[in-house]
């Protein structure tokens, strides 16, 4: 057998030339290297991308295996725990595996953390599927109680579960996310695809707020809700660099138990909420007028003659019915000298400086839920009466609070963020360096002398404006004595070196014993904000402890 | 052509060993790797639970109830408390200073001789 095989091949061999025989069997060798490399180089390709240009796809594709998603864990500017993922373990079960599905569900149901017999029943009874979840994150008591059970066709696979360590504390800034692990609000729906992590625990995301600021600023602005019975309340603490130390928004909820929450609750007022400023807008109106050159401190506004605005009177809370230097008119808060000012920059130089502020653009921050500004289609001449004491235009408060502390952070642009160290650092300026240290001389001025002195403290240079705005509700401002108010304190310390700003609101707070009748934001919010400072400061710096009288200011004030 | 024959079957034989081997080796070592993975795995979650259990524990107002209870003569600072650089160096506070570390001084004194 063997020796003909080797003859027929020398045979055949003699019956053609060698050297075209080489040529043959060189070209086939070609070929056949060209097809392997084409192969070869095929495979490396698709291996280098998916290893290296879609590597993020695949650990995700990887990680959503069976839905299970294992988030990073959020911590606070200092590395306090704010939110993290522990593996629990979820009960499956495959209904064609289930040999009798009643009693299987029987069994179960008899497990009171279970979902009811009836339920079950339902579940197992489509043979046809191979996976349906039974009850997810069950505690290792559970685990032990079902395996004791021994049902064929109900396994466990491991799962993740997201928990808030601080409850109700962060929750309308970190959110909440979804029992498959994907995030429905805040910072978890925002940085949805960055917390989505495969295996690497050292991932996390830092945020700049602090458990200790927001911690305080809960705690006072709950107490003085209740004080003031007041509907709600936020408060923002703010750095000079944009980073947000403490958000909070009353009422809020407890993001691990979503389920029970009223959806009113979920409401971030100080990012999706947009508010009339009230009188806190003076700030801009004042430095709108020193900036463009047109009014100095000493500048006179007649605030005698209340103005005709079509069927609205514009007229003074507890005016003082003479003429005004501009000094008087913010730190007496006087509506109708602001009117004047703003007349006399007059409508373009308004608008200009509101894009400049940017008041007409929606704030950008790390959420979701960010509210865009309420402006009038037409900047009519009604518009810019109104705009310069706070009404027409609506805005968030953290809107409001990053237009303010760039107007008193030296005139600088300040980003919001609620990231540690994701501070967009600008030089953009939007007023100047000198009109910034008036404006907060001049708020100064209002803790020394006018609304804000409740807000002040001891020793330290606080600066502020207070502001009451009445609630639109049934197309108007409500009839006197059936008016619902929003009061709100925005400030900062030090005049010199403003390093930190705060605003306070209160939604709808009453009269109260030792307020005299009154529910203005000097009676409330103000009231607020120094318990909030009075309690941060120790912790947030020492080396600001100073107390000047705002002498620029002074000289141009009359108190009779 | 016999002599190479033997040689490449002898070569397949040993290689054919060789790789056995290296398969089982491989595979042992997988199971090996396969089971610290998951007592690091098992560390990893014990870590998580615990640095949650840790941060639950330090909750300030966990932390206010506690120092309410157990700490009752301690109160948190003020602002009057806290002075800055500038204002130590100042005169005014010079005296209140001399004054306090008299005072300090005293009390350590006397309790040294109480002792």
């Amino acid at each position: 057998m063997k020796g003909s095989f080797f003859d027929g091949f020398a045979l055949w061999r003699k019956s053609r030339s060698h050297s075209k025989l080489m040529e043959i069997l060189r070209i086939r060798i070609i070929i056949s290297c060209i097809f392997g490399v084409m192969i070869f180089i095929c495979i490396s390709y698709r291996l280098a991308n998916l290893m290296v240009f879609e590597g993020n796809v695949a650990v995700k594709v990887a990680t959503n295996q069976n839905g299970i998603i294992r988030r990073a864990d959020i911590t606070d500017r200092n590395g306090s725990l704010l939110a993290t993922s522990i593996t629990t373990s979820s009960c499956y079960a495959d209904p064609s595996a289930v040999i009798d599905g009643n009693e299987a569900a029987e069994k179960l149901s008899q497990i009171k953390e279970l979902p009811t017999a009836d339920t079950i029943r339902q579940k197992l009874s489509d043979k046809s599927k191979h996976f349906v979840w039974i009850a997810r994150h069950v505690t290792p008591q559970v685990k032990e109680k079902i395996m004791d059970l021994g049902i064929p066709g109900i396994s466990f696979q491991k799962d993740y579960k997201r928990i808030y360590i601080h409850g109700n504390l962060f929750s309308h800034i970190i959110g909440c996310s979804d029992i498959d692990g994907r995030g429905v609000s805040g910072i978890e729906c925002y940085f949805n695809d960055q917390l989505i992590i495969s295996n690497d625990p050292e991932k996390k995301l830092i945020l700049s707020l602090d458990l200790r600021i927001q911690s305080i600023i809960h705690e006072e602005l709950q107490k003085n809700i209740c004080k003031y019975k007041a509907l709600g309340g936020n408060a923002i603490l703010m750095s000079n660099s944009g980073e947000i130390l403490a958000l909070v928004s009353l009422p809020d909820y407890d993001p691990n138990d979503v389920a029970k929450t009223p959806s009113i609750n979920m409401f971030n007022r100080n990012t999706l909420g947009v508010f009339e400023p009230g009188s806190t807008f003076k700030i801009l109106n004042v430095a709108i007028a020193l900036d463009s050159g047109t009014a100095k401190l000493n500048s006179m506004f007649d605030a005698k003659t209340p103005i005709k605005l079509g069927r609205h009177t514009i007229t003074d809370f507890r005016g003082k019915n003479r003429a005004l230097s501009l000094a008087e008119a913010f730190v007496f808060s006087s509506n109708i000298a602001a009117v004047k000012i703003a007349r006399n920059f007059g409508l373009d130089t308004q608008k200009k400086y509101m894009e400049k502020f940017g008041v007409l653009e929606k704030v950008q921050i790390e959420l979701p839920e960010v509210g865009a500004p309420l402006i009038p289609a037409r900047w009519s001449d009604a518009t810019a009466t109104t705009v310069s004491y706070g009404y027409g235009v609506s805005l968030s408060p953290v809107h409001l609070l990053s237009i303010i502390a760039s107007i008193a952070n030296d005139g600088i642009r300040v980003r919001p963020t609620l990231l540690r160290n994701g501070a967009f650092h600008s030089d953009e300026r939007i007023v100047s360096s000198q009109t910034s240290a008036i404006v907060r001389e001049l708020m100064r001025a209002v803790i020394c002398y006018g609304t804000g002195k409740k807000a002040g403290i001891d020793g330290i240079d606080i600066f502020g404006k207070t502001g009451t705005a009445y609630k639109i509700r049934d197309h108007g401002y409500g009839t006197s004595g059936n008016r619902s108010r929003i009061t709100t304190f925005v400030g900062g310390f030090s005049k010199k070196n403003p390093k930190y700003f705060l605003i306070v609101m209160l939604d709808d707070p009453k009269p109260i014993e030792g307020t005299h009748g009154f529910a203005t934001a000097g009676w409330n919010a103000a009231p607020v904000a120094h318990d909030i400072f009075g309690r941060i400061i120790p912790i947030l710096d020492d080396g600001i402890r100073s107390q000047e009288s705002p002498l620029q200011v002074t000289r141009f004030l009359n108190f009779n | 052509m016999n002599k190479s024959l033997l040689i490449s079957l002898f070569l397949i034989v040993i290689l054919g060993g060789a790789v056995s081997r290296v398969k089982y080796e491989v595979l042992f070592l997988r199971k090996k790797s396969q089971s610290i993975q998951g007592e690091i795995e098992k560390c990893l979650d014990d870590i998580v639970v615990f640095s949650a259990e840790w941060s639950y524990l330090n909750d300030p107002n966990r932390l206010k109830k506690l120092c309410q209870k157990h700490l009752k003569e301690m109160v948190p600072m003020e602002n009057c408390q806290l002075i800055s650089h500038e204002d130590l160096m100042n005169n005014q506070y010079e005296e209140l200073y001399n004054e306090t570390k008299e005072k300090s001084l005293n009390s350590f004194l006397n309790k040294v001789l109480e002792g």
